[in-house]
């Protein structure tokens, strides 16, 4: 770090502070509380930004690259793994599931005989199948300590360890453990970074880091230590597909966003369902059509329940670390609505009785395609959601005050499921034609999610 | 329908608005002065 | 500093004077419209307050996105003024625009909304954006995390305008139906165009008066808060 000042809030907590950190080196942050240790430590793994300087971190070609700036570059560490106080984990995982995702995050590959090992050294074997919500706090934090440590463990190449108060929580035990695989990561040639007001965990460190008065004062000297060309692990290539498991795994694990999404799509369905056949088309085909997208519609636009989880014990700080810029991208595309639009545009084509109306006969083999468009909808409404999502207080916040936008596409898809009712499916391309409409309200769709997942929010 | 009920309306709300966010300065002017007022009368030690 | 404010206030004064005496001209003076083609021909005497606060709004959600920009690129307390200043006035006006648009559409055409008209929609998606910046100055704690979550916002606001010009387009070419709102400049009669015109001054002195007003108030708020925060930290160590 050169030069580097980091604000929290109004407060500034680190000024100008340079800081060298060599590798397979041992460093403890350390100070009193609200010194700044956890700051520092989570701005050098790339999740605050920089009111001044700039984080370098060494890249795989050995060149330095740049992690962070204060002009908003930002790049995920090559070869970290990372544990956050307060454990970076969604509490619908299980302990396997966690420990064996986290190693692939950071691009390791361990078996899960190696996994498991390193699990019963640690006493938490017997938990593997269950989900960190019934754990206690203590080894809770065992599995998110456990989540940096075993990629660093099993990987033959440098890696960058930094662990935020990792003995806290731990018992006697635990924390001796901890205090050997510290070592153990030391001889082979990791670099690890520990905030921390722990003594033993001190006393294993090379150089003590101590903040004090927004600045830190060095003691200790670095080890010498020939890394003999050890090559830096690189990152998982397949860090998004892992992110897109995850949330996939989370939301089959409790559909909650499923429920969250349906529930208003069905009472809608039912809704129109009463007022009848006849009545919704008396204003044409244009309401026909509006109603039978309307539920769709709804479903798109509901608030992720992945935002909740991403909040949970800050795993989307701790995905942020691995991923960067990419997670928000990411996000929006994991925690939109893919499987209701289909089955609900169908549901309400049966229960308002399109089929008896005066439409063509092969719409109904057609209208998936309007359908499916929705859920390019729903990606933009996520995007949107993600945006106002990093606000703090996101609870006092209306975000659906930004949704307004998405009535145009709608409204395309709306006109092209009336031209597929009237006239029936056709290929050509125009403003004028089905396929048109549908490709034009997906661009518009794309053009706004665009908007709001590339325009960094810190 | 002449409309001169919805001509009353809208004048209403966009005199109405102005009126409120004008009020809504006037507040803030005085509460500025009042905090500062009190600000500075912490802030200055008491006479020996 | 009391310059600021008395420059303000004179404007502001000035503007309101203005304002209502261009009101009193459009319900009064201004000539009537040929009853046989208009449904409610009174109620097109909404223009003489809706355009002013069409354009005004049009100001405030450039000083928006000014403020947007610069705290964005820069992270100066004066961008963040602007943020301030221009979400509460765009807000305002904005707010004046699209409920005084449906209601004179209702009298005139039977439609509130028109989902073809851009420029409606434009300042509906700009109002409601100003909303949310509005409510979240509010609620949420007052740091530069907040404060680049908000400018992000009010970016991807104006990212919306040519988003909205090009779908309202495409929509139009669909559904060809009201617009609500005439040009001002085709073949007005004098009369009306120089009420227009006087509501327009107006409404630009009192906007720029609500602007200098609103960022002192805010600057000075914000030197409040700072010696306020130094009694805190004094209190704490005594």
């Amino acid at each position: 770090m050169v030069g580097g000042t980091v604000r929290r809030g109004s407060k500034t907590v680190l000024r100008e502070l340079d800081l060298r950190i060599n590798e397979s080196e041992v460093v403890c942050i350390v100070g009193d509380n609200g010194s700044g240790k956890s700051t520092l430590l989570e701005t050098l793994a790339g999740l605050h930004p920089l009111r001044e300087g700039e984080i370098m971190g060494p890249a795989l070609d050995g060149k330095d690259i740049v992690v962070a700036d204060s002009k908003g570059r930002s790049t995920p560490l090559p070869g970290l793994s990372i544990a956050l106080q307060s454990d970076g984990a969604c509490l619908d995982e299980t302990v396997i599931g966690r420990l064996k995702m986290a190693t692939l995050v950071a691009g390791t590959e361990a078996n899960d005989e190696e996994i498991k090992q390193i699990m019963a050294e640690w006493s938490i074997l017997h938990r593997s199948g269950d989900r960190l919500a019934t754990l206690s706090n203590g080894l809770r934090r065992r599995v998110s300590v456990l989540s940096a440590l075993i990629p660093a463990l099993k990987s033959e190449k440098q890696g960058l360890v930094m662990l935020d108060e990792p003995s806290e929580g731990m018992d006697e035990r635990s924390q001796k453990l901890l205090g050997y695989a510290i070592e153990n990561l030391r001889s082979l040639g990791h670099t690890v970074v520990i905030a921390t007001h722990d003594q033993s965990l001190m006393n294993v460190a090379d150089r003590l880091i101590r903040i004090q008065d927004q600045t830190i004062f060095v003691t200790g000297e670095p080890p010498e230590f020939d890394s003999g060309g050890i090559p830096i692990r690189r990152h998982n290539n397949d860090r998004v597909s892992e992110f897109c498991r995850w949330g996939i795994s989370l939301e089959w694990k409790n559909p909650i966003d499923t429920i969250h999404r349906l529930v208003p799509s069905i009472i809608a369905i039912l809704l129109i369902g009463s007022v009848g056949a006849d009545f919704v088309a008396s204003d044409g085909l244009f309401s026909v059509s509006f109603c039978l997208l309307l539920p769709a519609f709804i479903s798109a636009m509901v608030r992720p329940a992945l935002i909740d989880r991403l909040n949970e014990g800050r795993s989307g700080d701790w995905w942020r670390a691995h991923m960067g810029r990419s997670m928000r991208p990411a996000a929006s595309v994991v925690g939109s609505s893919w499987l209701l639009p289909l089955p609900l545009t169908y549901l309400t084509f049966v229960i308002i009785s399109i089929g008896t109306l005066d439409v063509d006969p092969d719409a109904k083999f057609w209208i998936w395609l309007p359908a499916l468009a929705i859920i390019d909808i729903s990606v933009a409404a996520t995007g949107i959601h993600l945006l106002v999502a990093t606000l703090r207080r996101r609870g006092a916040v209306a975000a659906s005050l930004m949704m307004a936008i998405m009535i145009w596409p709608f409204l395309m898809l709306v006109d092209a499921t009336s031209l597929i009712l009237q006239d029936g499916m056709s290929v050509k391309l125009g403003f004028d034609t089905p396929l048109g409409l549908i490709i034009t309200s997906s661009i518009i769709s794309a053009c706004i999610w665009a908007s709001s997942v590339l325009i960094p929010s810190d | 329908m002449s409309g001169i009920y919805h001509l009353a309306l809208a004048y209403s709300i966009m005199i109405g608005s102005l009126l409120v966010y004008g009020r809504w300065l006037i507040s803030r002017h005085r509460s500025l002065d009042k905090a500062v007022a009190s600000t500075i009368e912490v802030q200055t030690p008491p006479p020996r | 500093m009391r310059h600021p404010r008395s420059m303000a206030i004179a404007c502001i004064v000035m503007g309101s004077i203005g304002v209502i005496i261009s009101a009193l001209l459009g319900i009064f003076l201004a000539p009537d419209v040929n009853p046989s083609q208009w449904r409610a021909p009174e109620a097109y005497r909404i223009i003489f307050l809706h355009v002013p606060f069409a354009w005004t709004s049009f100001l405030a959600f450039i000083v928006l996105f000014i403020g947007s920009l610069g705290w964005y690129l820069r992270r100066s307390e004066s961008s963040w003024r602007l943020v301030q200043t221009g979400s509460d006035l765009g807000l305002l006006f904005g707010f004046g625009v699209i409920t005084s648009g449906p209601i004179w559409g209702m009298a005139e055409w039977g439609v509130p909304w028109d989902w073809a008209d851009l420029r409606l929609n434009t300042f509906a998606l700009l109002t409601a954006v100003a909303l949310f910046i509005v409510m979240a100055r509010r609620s949420q704690f007052d740091d530069d995390t907040t404060r680049d979550t908000i400018a992000s916002v009010g970016l991807f606001g104006f990212m919306l305008v040519p988003i909205t010009a090009v779908a309202t387009t495409l929509y139009q070419k669909r559904h060809p139906g009201i617009v609500i709102v005439e040009s001002e400049n085709s073949g007005l009669d004098p009369v009306i165009r120089t009420i227009l015109l006087s509501g327009f001054i107006s409404m630009t002195f009192l906007f720029v008066g609500f602007v200098m007003l609103s960022n002192h108030l805010y600057a000075e708020e914000a030197d409040l808060e700072r010696e306020l925060k130094k009694l805190d930290l004094a209190e704490e160590v005594s």
